[in-house]
């Protein structure tokens, strides 16, 4: 009983996305386990996905059905903005750079490539409560690509389709909680996808089954520029509806699991993953469906002060100013923000600038300012610089995450 | 007098008629003309599951300059020549039933298309 629970607590906790190949719809999702980005910021994610199926699967157990293999190369640009403290838009487009399969008989391979499709996400922040939060959301997929590509004289069939040819709505919420070292946080979200028909001018009348999505990570930052991510997620899709009947060979339950890496480089996070499908019950008995195999992915994801940036080129831009550069000692973005606050709020200094890779702070400003004395406000802030070592008792009353010595 | 009336009425019915008339579709061309689809031939009606028992297609047509093209709800159709005017239909499990293929047969003239079924038990 105690088992059954507990499972029923994580898969009502967890949310996942995930494709089986055969029958497969738009855009795989591949994120990199971050959360939002803070206000007036915009994060940029370039993410490449690889993705191979050649495993056919009856209910619980692999088949000896042998047929085609399948597999895709995914690239894809998402961008997201937080707006106000509460309202956050994503959106993600994807390009297939290739989408094959090969038939295993007869070694016939054929594919397609172009835009996917583009995925609008607006999350709202409901409740922040010290560290956890709440954020239900809605994801809107609107099918941008192609949807009825040829090959070699023949139309190629939904599933090698770059895009998945109807409009999907996935509304849903998000959890999270920051623990209080600031090293860990976690997270669920749980969603459900629902598809209208496909929108061709082909012979078809198909409509991808409901998606039910639940997953739960966790981000753990191991030290200032490496952090790994854990994250299950479970996906039940209904199956899909042809000319009124249910296909056959199509829906079940994928459970994954996903390890993922980050490394800050610069002003850059690179982050690697892989999906591991561990437990796979795709309700097709007689049926065999062809089921992933195995995902990797590589990304890169900058994030940009937008407000805050714009602010600086104007300044400097338009007025006639002196840019000096001090070393300052720290370690994380409450670093950052601590000191760039201090420096920021100091007489006539117009903008500051801190960088974390190379502890140096840039200061532009029109009137002369009092370096010694900026020196001096900082150590007393707790951060040691180039012309003051910042007192213990100081020091001492930095965050945990912020102990630079 | 009566002879020449005659004549002028009947130019004049001839280019009413012209004019009335829908503009007439060109049906040829040179050496093309619009596509006929005489037959498909489909080697088995009914085959199994899987790659190893695929139902062979040929389209027959006329008109010249054709091109062929070949449509299925859900299944796998693979050409077998250069301008796919022979395929060969595979019993893909995901889609056990009567499929319905429909060949479309192209030139400038326009198009012409027949619809063949096949059974995957």
């Amino acid at each position: 009983m105690r088992i059954l629970l507990a499972t029923v607590l994580v898969l009502v906790l967890s949310t996942g996305n995930s494709y089986a190949q055969c029958c497969a719809a738009g855009n795989p999702i591949a994120g990199d386990g971050t959360l939002v980005p803070e206000q007036g910021n915009l994060r940029l994610l370039i993410n490449y996905q690889r993705s191979t199926s050649d495993t056919y699967f009856e209910g619980k157990a692999k088949s000896d059905f042998s047929y085609k293999n399948a597999y895709y190369d995914f690239l894809s640009v998402r961008t997201s903005y937080t707006l106000t403290e509460q309202l956050n838009i994503t959106a993600n487009v994807g390009y297939f750079i290739k989408k094959g399969e090969e038939f295993v008989n007869t070694g016939y391979q054929r594919h397609s490539k172009g835009f996917g499709d583009v995925d609008i996400t607006a999350k709202y922040q409901v409740v922040k409560l010290k560290a956890w939060e709440v954020d239900p959301f809605f994801t809107l997929r609107i099918p941008v690509g192609q949807f009825d590509q040829v090959f070699e004289n023949i139309l190629l069939p939904i599933d090698l389709q770059p895009s998945a040819g109807s409009f999907r709505y996935n509304p849903g919420v998000a959890f999270y909680k920051t623990f209080s070292n600031k090293k860990v946080n976690a997270y669920a979200s749980t969603s459900i996808e629902f598809a209208e028909a496909i929108q061709t001018d082909r012979t078809i009348n198909f409509k991808y089954g409901n998606l039910y999505l639940m997953s739960v990570g966790a981000n753990l930052k191991l030290t200032e520029k490496l952090g790994v991510n854990l994250e299950v997620r479970d996906q039940i899709r209904d199956k899909s509806i042809n000319n009124g009947e249910a296909v056959k060979a199509s829906g079940g339950n994928v459970l994954f699991v996903i390890p993922r890496i980050n490394y800050s480089y610069k002003k850059w996070i690179i982050n690697g993953g892989v999906e591991l499908p561990a437990y796979k019950n795709l309700n097709t008995i007689g049926y065999p469906q062809l089921s992933n195999k195995f995902a990797w992915n590589i990304g890169v994801t900058r994030n940009f002060k937008l407000k805050q940036d714009l602010d600086t080129v104007k300044y400097l831009l338009n007025s006639k100013v002196t840019v000096e550069q001090y070393f300052v000692n720290g370690l994380c973005d409450m670093c950052k923000d601590k000191i760039e606050g201090v420096a920021n709020s100091f007489k006539n200094v117009g903008v500051a600038q801190w960088d974390q890779g190379s502890h140096i702070l840039v200061v532009a400003f029109k009137k002369e300012v009092d370096s010694e004395e900026l020196m001096k406000r900082i150590a007393e802030s707790g951060y040691d610089n180039e012309c003051f070592i910042a007192e213990l008792d100081a020091y001492d009353s930095l965050h945990s995450c912020c102990k630079y010595r | 007098m009566t002879l020449r009336n005659t004549k002028i009425g009947l130019i004049v019915l001839v280019l009413i008629a012209c004019w009335s008339c829908e503009k007439a579709t060109i049906v040829a061309e040179g050496d093309m003309f619009f596509p006929i689809i005489d037959s498909i031939s489909v080697s088995k009606h009914i085959i199994e599951v899987g790659g190893a028992d695929p139902s062979v297609m040929r389209v027959y047509a006329t008109g010249g300059g054709l091109n062929f093209l070949w449509d299925v709800d859900l299944g796998d159709i693979i050409p077998q020549n250069a301008d796919a005017s022979i395929v060969t239909f595979y019993g893909s499990p995901c889609c056990i039933g009567e499929k319905f293929i429909k060949c479309t047969v192209t030139n400038k003239m326009g198009s012409v298309e027949e619809i063949v079924n096949i059974t995957i038990e």
